[in-house]
């Protein structure tokens, strides 16, 4: 079901942002660009929420961007870390 | 939108959901004196907030991301630009999630989680395509509301209320106090750095702006310091170990056998004040995107940005609850305070460094 939900968000919005497109006149390729960056993006959290991969996700590059150091102050407050 | 709006946006921003999610984990980590950690941790918020003044004065008509790339160059801005975007996906995310969370552990426990994830941010991103000037009227009215069942909910519960449960006041020291003001610095305070990207919205700035600014996050302060202590008066340090305390302190409502378990309107409240924030968020999360890809308007990229959120939201707790919560509570404030205060300090610095160097007329131009 959330794949069905997704995939039907996913081509609604594009269709409406084609739309708007024809309408507004065309982007910058930047724009564009940016666009298919988003939507690989989206494409490859769906992929590994849903286990196909086993890769690291948005959060698994901030906890270890952030982990350490964030879990460092929380011991150091006496909290569990 | 007008002086008054910005500061009923600022007030909804801060005050939206963190009058229901705040209390609860406040309580269970500064105990008794957890309402002390909010004046602490605003101080901190107030300080942002009048540097983010100083600056949209400064270098009036401009974004933070505008003024970032003034004053520390472009590369820099995109860095430091794409840490702020990341930063805010993961806001987005959370808040929605938390309505998920919420739902799903009291009132709507056999609807699964991506409905209220997906449809949620649905809405919000259809509200950040009708435009600021739509939801800035609109908030207002609506947080209205939220404010107004809460405080229906304080005053009816009074019947519970024991002050000897607001004592004793530091029995571990003050490390827990400090672990209360980490928290909160975190949720909502470091936060508003967003406001960097909508105060440029302001049509005509009036000499109060700064003031009304001031009081919203003042009368924010008092608000969650006012539900913090309700929550400590009717369960005492247990409190935190209650999910969403106000819902439950709403459950324990019950006055002269007509009005009980009216824990709906938190229910309400909750689903209204995620709304706004998402939408603020989303927003705000747009606004940074097409300006580092220097665009002044571009509505193309509000529904795929809406989307990664709804994806990162359900990822979310694909490593269990415990780790999420874990990540909320010690990388949050952290993330916070290196991807939105930082640079926003940085800015500031390099900008009054020349401001210093150059007359007040040459700056206003330059910037």
């Amino acid at each position: 079901m959330p794949i069905a939900i997704a995939a039907v968000w996913l081509i609604v919005m594009i269709m409406l942002d084609l739309w708007d497109g024809l309408r507004e006149g065309p982007r910058p390729t930047r724009v564009k660009a940016v666009y298919v960056i988003l939507l690989t993006m989206i494409l490859y959290q769906a992929v590994i929420t849903f286990g196909r991969l086993h890769w690291p996700g948005f959060y698994e590059l901030a906890y270890a961007i952030f982990g350490p150091i964030g879990g460092a102050i929380v011991r150091a407050l006496g909290g569990k870390g | 939108m007008t002086s008054n709006q910005a500061a009923w946006l600022l007030f909804v921003f801060l005050t939206s959901s963190s009058i229901i999610n705040i209390p609860a984990p406040l309580i269970s980590y500064a105990g008794n004196i957890a309402w002390l950690s909010l004046p602490i941790a605003a101080t901190f918020g107030l300080a942002l907030l009048l540097l983010l003044l100083k600056l949209a004065r400064q270098y009036a008509g401009k974004n933070l991301i505008e003024y970032s790339q003034a004053t520390i160059g472009f590369t820099a801005t995109m860095v430091l630009g794409l840490a702020f975007l990341y930063y805010q996906v993961h806001m987005a995310s959370t808040i929605v999630l938390d309505v998920a969370m919420f739902m799903r552990s009291s009132m709507m426990r056999n609807t699964p989680s991506y409905w209220f994830i997906f449809l949620l941010l649905t809405v919000a991103a259809i509200t950040v395509r009708a435009g600021i000037d739509k939801f800035a009227g609109m908030f207002p009215v609506i947080m209205v509301s939220v404010v107004g069942f809460t405080s229906l909910i304080v005053l009816m519960s009074i019947n519970n209320y024991d002050v000897g449960n607001l004592l004793p006041l530091m029995p571990d020291g003050v490390k827990p106090l400090l672990h209360g003001v980490y928290f909160t610095m975190g949720v909502p305070y470091i936060e508003l750095t967003l406001f960097g990207m909508l105060l440029p919205f302001i049509g005509n700035p009036d000499g109060k702006l700064g003031r009304k600014m001031t009081l919203s996050l003042i009368c924010n302060m008092l608000v969650l310091m006012l539900v913090t202590i309700v929550s400590l008066l009717v369960f005492g340090p247990i409190a935190g170990d209650r999910k969403y305390s106000m819902f439950e302190v709403a459950r324990t409502v019950e006055v002269a056998d007509v009005f009980q378990r009216i824990e709906a309107l938190m229910g309400y409240a909750v689903i209204a004040a995620a709304f706004m924030k998402t939408t603020i968020v989303l927003f705000s999360a747009h606004q940074t995107l097409i300006h580092l890809l220097v665009r002044k308007e571009d509505k193309m990229l509000i529904y795929p940005l809406a989307a990664l959120m709804a994806i990162v939201s359900y990822s979310s707790l694909r490593d269990g609850e415990a780790h999420w919560i874990q990540l909320i509570t010690s990388v949050h404030p952290l993330w916070g305070l290196t991807s939105a205060a930082a640079p926003l300090l940085l800015v500031g610095l390099i900008a009054w460094l020349r401001g210093k160097k150059k007359p007040p007329s040459a700056d206003q131009q330059g910037g």
